[in-house]
């Protein structure tokens, strides 16, 4: 087994107050290994996405640590956690994953621009090839289809070589043929680039294609799998629903 | 309906702040206004009201002159009052201008531009009838007797720091150095002073020796005997006296005197609110824009009413009545604003040096009125045209996800809309400044709805050239910036018709700012021009510590000192007196009511050369020259004959023998000065020129002539540097004035760019959680924020300072032959002084810029604060 990219030690993410109080995630462990595709998969309410959160920096924990490398996050201000995340980690979201503004090319070199690096125009032309944008670079979001949109999502995580990608349901808006064109391509950069992801999701479609699957219920990790395949994820996902 | 309005308005709280902000500080304006000139006016009322208390009837004279020096009566006439049936005593007196205080280090006592000197004689009335009359008393010392007494009023023995018994100089224009003691000191009534104006007293013979007036008066109080009719009385003394005499009741004067007052006042009062209007006009782009952005905005939400069954009124009545809402509560709040403010200028202005009466603040009904009304009125309208688009929403929109998307319009029709607007427009303003508008309405009128109209046509057209201006400002910005100078200039093209809408209201006071400065440094050419090329001397003596009086002058004696140096090679003396021009045989035309009539030496034109002229420009007696503008609006040519009226004799008949053209004899009527001397009973100059012997620079010969007139601080020696920089200093003076009044109008103008930028920061909030996931860091959030806003100001200042210019050339080309020469486009500061500065027109686009950013403040850290997790889940 290779290093671990990211991992959470006893994190606990309480919201609100008094009545009010719910705990989104309580004294969890967990970690990401580097090269590896992982799907984080759980009900509704389970706590997966807050768990990608403060896996991120997006979010901070109540109680416990999360670790990018060796970086201790809850000890970084909020410029740290920005510069680590444009440097760092790379996003994919469900929807509205781009500027409108920005065409699909300087939405892609984004984080680069904002970090003021040089991007590395080889590694750039293959990342744009090797998802199918490459014609659709000069184009506004408004311009693009889902898929395309969410394709110069993933060329966007993918662009600035972070050592991390999270992905929150990025096919959850697209239908089949690009949802599987998009989830080919993450395994491939897993397989081709050793690039480590972290998806969320409850389509055991999607999760399939991952290496290894984390399942959470009520804020805790209660079980995961190696190698799935889609029957026996439903199979999981039924024990921890009923 | 009602709840829902005013949840509306409560759920955006800062929305209504800013909204009620921009009518809070236009009201307020105004509503200050009023409430200041009011009590102003109440101020004055009481102090003629106490002044004329216990006069029966008041002996005056028709003032058809300016500054109250009115014409006299001969005292001879007036001691025959005392015979007429029912006279118990009368009282005599005698005013006018013409002398200067000196303080105690014999420099000229002054504050700097202000109201002028009087001069008026004052009678012993301890024991008398009008004892305690409470206009001019004695409130320390004892009353002028004698020609070596004098008494000042109050606020120039504050000023002077002067004591009864101090020994004190004044300076009579005619009578020469006067070294007086000073035997009593003032008051009007309460007041120090009389609304800023110096007061200085001699008794009767005196005073008329001082105005050389011999056997003179100005007028009179006359008491009646217990009993008498006064209506009858004023028909008795009304008999003997000269048919420019007036004969009024105690009271008429009184209501009258304060009438002329408040007619003074209501010109300040409308100049001053224009200002005010201007900033609600400002405002009303400010309220339009808010409320568009807003509706469409809440698209969904109107669209969930109207499928819950709310018809298209109801929802226009919602939009409306929380516009009115805004209005109301920005209204009573900018009135409260206005008294606040007119309290503050009553602390503030004397201070500052400026004197008026105060009084317990009047807060008429009117102002109350005109300001709620106007606060609402102008929001209700200003949401007009946006409540009418939320009524067109459909139910369907509250389904569809890109409801809220910029509704584009047609390029060409937009196009060619604005195009008609704008010739429309044009053609007004070009008519109402060169055409020929006959018995029609005023030019005036044609000039502003021209501007009006050009203004509608440069906002129709303004979205169209939105985008690629701001582009090409967020360009060079984004040279400066990287990354949120693209975000920024990228969103301020996202929609050209708000950005558009946003600059609008930066643009109005920025082109009032513009053809501010585009005026005041065309004039400011105009005037180193005449200077440098139209006037030909070394030194100019003119009188010092004078303002607003062009009749000012000096004793003679002075020019014969600066002609006795052998610095001095030829010299030009001008006398200078009001006078009336009526020309043709009965029924006369009156060519000017009042104008300045210039008693001449023969050598004039050799220090103020024309640029051409037909006739002679050396009149005889009985001859006049003059400008050929005042010619041509009185249809003279050479060779008519014209009648002159001055103060003090009949009309007497001129023949027009030369008529000159250029701007050195811009105004100009001259006549010979034997004839003005003769005429207006005064030998006394108001300007002296001199051409030094050759070799001779101008300071030396300032140098030499300087000392010689030590004894005079009355008068100044100039040269042409230091007219140009004292002219420098009173244009600075208006124009920092103006700009002072201005800027209530930009700021109203910059709060919208605030408006625009919290609105859109809310709107975009999901696309700044994305930034700030992907990695923009909260600085660079603020700064994208703050540079957009930057790039919307720059753009509005740019059509603004666009349109001043503009503005400004097309009223210099229609004044032209009213004294302005050239055309200046005041770019660069005319000097390194703040004044210089604020004129400069990159000056003021450089501040918008600078202002965008500050005004930005607050969005940007609303931007930068949001929560990432929060913001990408915002929809």
């Amino acid at each position: 087994m290779s290093s671990t990219a990211a991992r959470a030690e006893g994190v606990t993410k309480v919201y609100g107050w008094g009545d009010t109080r719910v705990t989104a995630l309580d004294n969890l462990s967990v970690g990401f290994a580097s090269g590896e595709f992982t799907a984080v998969m759980g009900p509704s309410g389970s706590g997966k996405s807050t768990l990608m959160h403060c896996m991120a920096g997006l979010d901070s924990v109540t109680d416990g640590s999360v670790f990018i490398g060796d970086k201790d996050l809850s000890t970084l201000s909020d410029r740290q956690l920005t510069k680590l995340r444009r440097e760092r980690v790379g996003f994919i979201f469900q929807a509205y994953n781009l500027v409108p503004t920005l065409s699909a090319s300087e939405n892609i070199t984004l984080p680069l621009d904002l970090a003021g690096a040089k991007i590395d125009q080889s590694w750039f032309d293959s990342v744009v090839e090797t998802l199918g944008v490459a014609d659709r670079l000069k184009h506004r979001p408004s311009e693009l289809s889902g898929g395309q949109q969410q394709r110069v999502a993933a060329a966007r995580a993918m662009v600035s070589r972070p050592e991390l990608i999270f992905a929150d349901e990025p096919s959850g808006n697209l239908d089949s043929k690009a949802s599987a064109d998009l989830l080919t391509f993450l395994r491939s950069a897993v397989k081709d680039h050793a690039q480590t992801i972290v998806m969320v999701t409850h389509d055991a479609n999607a999760a399939g294609y991952a290496d290894r699957i984390v399942f959470l219920a009520d804020g805790r990790v209660v079980d995961s799998m190696a190698d799935p395949n889609p029957e026996r994820i439903l199979d999981r996902l039924k024990s921890l629903e009923y | 309906m009602l709840r829902v309005s005013l949840k509306g308005v409560w759920a955006h709280k800062v929305r209504l702040v800013l909204t009620a902000l921009a009518i809070i500080l236009g009201v307020g304006l105004i509503s200050g206004v009023y409430v200041y000139t009011d009590t102003i006016g109440k101020a004055f009322d009481g102090i003629f009201s106490d002044a004329f208390s216990g006069i029966d009837i008041v002996v005056g004279t028709e003032s058809d002159f300016a500054f109250g020096e009115g014409t006299y009566l001969e005292e001879a006439d007036f001691a025959l009052i005392d015979e007429v049936e029912g006279v118990e005593a009368t009282l005599r007196y005698l005013q006018g201008m013409g002398v200067t205080v000196l303080d105690a280090e014999g420099e000229v006592l002054s504050t700097g531009p202000g109201p002028p000197t009087f001069v008026s004689s004052l009678s012993a009335t301890e024991g008398s009838a009008y004892e305690n009359t409470g206009g001019f008393t004695i409130s320390e010392g004892a009353y002028p007797a004698g020609s070596e007494q004098v008494a000042f009023d109050r606020g120039i023995a504050d000023l002077g720091g002067f004591e009864v018994g101090d020994q004190v100089t004044v300076i009579s224009d005619v009578a020469g150095r006067l070294d007086l003691s000073l035997v009593g000191i003032v008051m009007f009534g309460e007041e120090n002073s009389l609304g800023g104006t110096k007061w200085v007293f001699f008794d009767l013979p005196t005073t008329q020796s001082v105005l050389q007036r011999p056997g003179m008066v100005s007028g009179g109080a006359v008491q009646t005997t217990p009993g008498a009719q006064i209506d009858e009385v004023i028909g008795g003394i009304r008999a003997i006296l000269p048919d420019h005499a007036t004969v009024v009741s105690g009271q008429d004067a009184a209501e009258a005197e304060a009438a002329e007052i408040q007619s003074a006042l209501s010109f300040f009062t409308i100049f001053l609110s224009v200002f005010g209007w201007v900033a609600l006009f400002v405002g009303s782009f400010l309220i339009y824009n808010t409320f568009r952005i807003v509706v469409s905005q809440r698209t969904r939400e109107l669209a969930l009413l109207r499928a819950l069954g709310a018809g298209a009124r109801q929802i226009r009545g919602i939009v409306l009545l929380e516009a009115l809402t805004i209005g109301l509560i920005g209204a009573i709040l900018g009135v409260g604003f206005g008294v606040m403010l007119a309290f503050g200028l009553q602390l503030i202005l004397p201070a500052a040096g400026i004197e008026l009466p105060t009084a317990a603040l009047s807060i008429k009904p009117r102002t109350v009125i005109v300001g709620l009304l106007a606060g609402t009125v102008i929001t209700f309208l200003s949401a007009l045209i946006p409540a009418r688009r939320a009524s067109k929403v459909s139910v369907m929109a509250a389904l569809r996800e890109d409801a809220a998307g910029p509704a584009r319009g047609g390029f060409l029709r937009r196009a060619l809309v604005g195009a008609v607007i704008l010739a429309l427009g044009l053609a007004a303003l070009f008519f109402g400044l060169f055409g020929d508008t006959g018995s029609g309405p005023s030019p005036i009128v044609y000039v502003g709805v021209g501007v009006g109209v050009i203004f509608l046509a440069v906002f129709a057209l303004s979205p169209l050239v939105a985008g690629p201006v701001t582009n090409l400002l967020g360009s060079v910005l984004e040279r400066f910036t990287g990354t949120s100078g693209r975000l920024a200039r990228r969103n301020a093209m996202r929609s050209p018709r708000r950005t558009a809408a946003t600059a609008a209201a930066v643009t109005i006071s920025i082109t009032l700012v513009a053809l501010a400065s585009t005026l005041t440094g065309s004039i400011r050419g105009t005037i180193d021009e005449v200077l440098a090329n139209d006037v030909v001397a070394d030194a100019i003596i003119l009188p010092a510590g004078q303002f607003g009086d062009p009749t000012a002058a000096f004793a003679p004696e002075i020019a014969d000192r600066v002609q006795g140096t052998d610095l001095v090679a030829d010299l030009t003396r001008v006398w200078i007196s009001w006078g009336q021009i009526t020309s043709g045989t009965p029924p006369e035309t009156v060519v000017t009511e009042q104008i300045l009539i210039t008693g001449m030496e023969s050598n004039l034109a050799d220090f103020i050369p024309p640029e051409a002229f037909q006739g002679t420009l050396d009149p005889g007696p009985g001859q006049v020259v003059m400008e050929a503008s005042i010619a041509e609006s009185g249809n003279l040519e050479l060779g008519d004959v014209l009648a002159i009226g001055f103060e003090q004799s009949e009309e007497l008949p001129f023949t027009v023998v030369g008529i000159a053209e250029g701007p050195a004899w811009a105004g100009i009527v001259a006549i010979p000065s034997t004839d003005l001397i003769s005429a207006s009973g005064l030998d006394r100059h108001s300007q002296v020129y001199a051409k030094a012997v050759e070799g001779v620079t101008p300071e030396e010969l300032k140098a030499a002539v300087e000392p010689l007139l030590a004894d005079y601080p009355n008068v100044a020696v100039q040269t042409f540097e230091d007219l140009q920089s004292e002219a420098e200093a009173q244009l600075n003076g208006l124009l920092n004035f103006i700009l002072a009044l201005l800027s209530l109008a930009v700021v109203i103008g910059m709060l919208g760019v605030t408006n625009t930028m919290a609105l859109a920061v809310f709107e975009r909030t999901r696309e700044i959680g994305l930034l700030r996931a992907v990695g923009l860091d909260r600085r660079t959030t603020r700064r994208m924020v703050r540079a957009e806003a930057s790039i919307v100001s720059v753009f509005g200042a740019m059509m603004g300072i666009g349109l001043g210019i503009f503005f400004g050339w097309a009223l210099i080309q229609a004044l032209g032959d009213q004294g302005f020469s050239v055309f200046v486009i005041p770019w660069l500061p005319s000097s390194a002084s703040v004044a210089g500065v604020l004129g400069s027109l990159l000056f003021w686009l450089l501040a918008t810029g600078i202002l965008g950013v500050l005004f930005a403040v607050y969005p940007a850290w609303r931007a930068a604060r949001l929560k990432v997790i929060e913001a990408i889940a915002h929809l």
